[in-house]
């Protein structure tokens, strides 16, 4: 029997065995499959499951970039109080600074106490000056406003007028004084005196610079022209009266 | 199909596993059989071989439907060849040389050759006789590698091969089929 014929007698035989069903139990067999399964599923359970390389460096990836990920929060909760603290002390400090700012700038709208002068100022005109007061129904309006605004003539510089509360405009209507009766200035007086308020120094004592230059009594100055130095500075004696206002009444000498 | 089937046990799906398991349990087994003749053996072989069959599936790479065959086929085959080492000695070599004699110039018609009897035939060998003739007719080993795997020389192999060669033709002929001469090729 030479290697041909032995070739060719093995391929059939290898063919023969293939065309065998694989989905088929061997006849003349015993076999179960159920409960070879049975007892396999057991020890598939329990076995480890093998991971390949590739997927294990995958899952290092993960894990890596897992605790990358953690710290970077960790870091960040770390961090975070700081950052809060930082920014509630510059929320408070602009708190301040507006607080501040708004009681240097004098807008205090609220306060009632800039409102007393001005209302004692406005019962003692009425009182002395106006006499018309009397009879005219006090409005609203009028008492809310402020006595600086009655003096439009006068303007105040602008440096006071900043500093000086005067925007009562936005201020609510005193209660006691919203009445359509005609008070005297006595009653409006006692109203005036009766309210109180803690106001700062510094600020009263603008206000009362602010008011006290305005009501203060100027010699008029209308119909005049001003043409030589300012007032203060024609009190030094060095200098020489203007020669505009010398008369020329008589020869000079020469 | 079967790649999805793959990729779900190498997840560790149990229901894969299962249905892989089915699709190529009767295949393996008959394999299985083949190397193996007492069927609680066989059974021990093919679990074990299941076993290893799904734990590397995880590292498997699927190509083709006959790769995964194949490879099934080859973790069977090797659990068997374990077995056969390990549980016994193998009576390699047996004093009946006449089957050789016999089955010269010999060959069988391809029309008249019955699947099932030839398993049947194959799995009635002696044990020597049947492992080599599985591992080189069937699975395509070469003397060198049934030797190392069988502990055995080439010269052995070779022998063991064409007695089991003899002894198949000798009862396929005694089993009615038609034995062709040289001539007829």
């Amino acid at each position: 029997m030479n290697d041909v014929q032995n070739n060719l007698f093995d391929r059939q035989i290898r063919q023969a065995l293939n065309s065998l069903p694989g989905n088929v139990p061997a006849p003349g067999t015993l076999f179960n499959a159920a409960h070879l399964w049975d007892r396999l599923r057991p020890e598939l359970a329990t076995a480890p499951v093998v991971v390949p390389m590739a997927r294990r460096r995958a899952g290092w990836w993960l894990v890596a970039a897992t605790l990358a990920g953690l710290g970077w929060l960790m870091a960040g909760l770390l961090m975070w109080p700081k950052q809060l603290s930082t920014r509630q002390i510059a929320k408070k400090e602009v708190l301040t600074k507006q607080s501040t700012g708004a009681m240097t700038n004098s807008v205090v709208p609220k306060q009632r106490m800039p409102i007393l002068p001005a209302r004692k100022l406005l019962a003692q005109k009425a009182h002395t000056d106006h006499k018309a007061l009397k009879n005219k129904p006090l409005s609203t309006e009028e008492l809310t406003e402020p006595a600086i605004v009655r003096n439009e003539s006068q303007a105040a510089p602008a440096s006071v007028n900043n500093n000086v509360p005067v925007a009562t405009a936005t201020e609510p209507p005193v209660q006691g004084m919203a009445i359509t009766a005609t008070p005297t200035p006595r009653q409006v007086r006692n109203q005036a005196l009766r309210r109180l308020a803690v106001v700062h120094e510094n600020e009263l004592q603008t206000q009362e610079e602010a008011i006290s230059s305005q009501f203060t009594v100027h010699p008029p100055t209308e119909r005049f022209v001003r043409l030589g130095a300012v007032v203060g500075s024609s009190v030094r004696s060095d200098q020489p009266a203007p020669a505009i206002l010398v008369p020329l009444t008589r020869k000079s000498p020469q | 199909m079967l790649q999805s089937l793959i990729d779900q046990c190498q997840r560790g799906n149990a229901f894969a596993q299962r249905r892989l398991y089915d699709q190529y349990v009767h295949g393996l087994h008959r394999v299985s059989v083949r190397y193996v003749r007492h069927e609680p053996d066989a059974e021990e072989v093919l679990m074990n071989a299941f076993l290893k069959i799904f734990r590397g599936l995880a590292s498997f790479t699927y190509r083709d439907e006959a790769g995964v065959e194949a490879w099934m086929r080859r973790i069977v085959v090797t659990e068997a060849l374990l077995h056969l080492r390990t549980g016994r000695a193998l009576p390699l070599f047996q004093d009946d040389d006449r089957a050789e004699a016999q089955a010269i110039g010999c060959q069988l018609a391809d029309s008249e050759l019955n699947a099932e009897q030839i398993y049947a035939l194959i799995r009635e060998l002696p044990p020597g006789y049947r492992t080599v003739f599985n591992l080189y007719a069937i699975e395509g080993y070469s003397h060198r590698e049934i030797g190392e795997q069988l502990n055995i020389s080439e010269n052995t192999s070779k022998s063991q091969l064409s007695k089991a060669r003899a002894m198949l033709q000798n009862w396929l002929t005694s089993n009615g089929y038609e034995r062709r001469t040289k001539q007829s090729f």
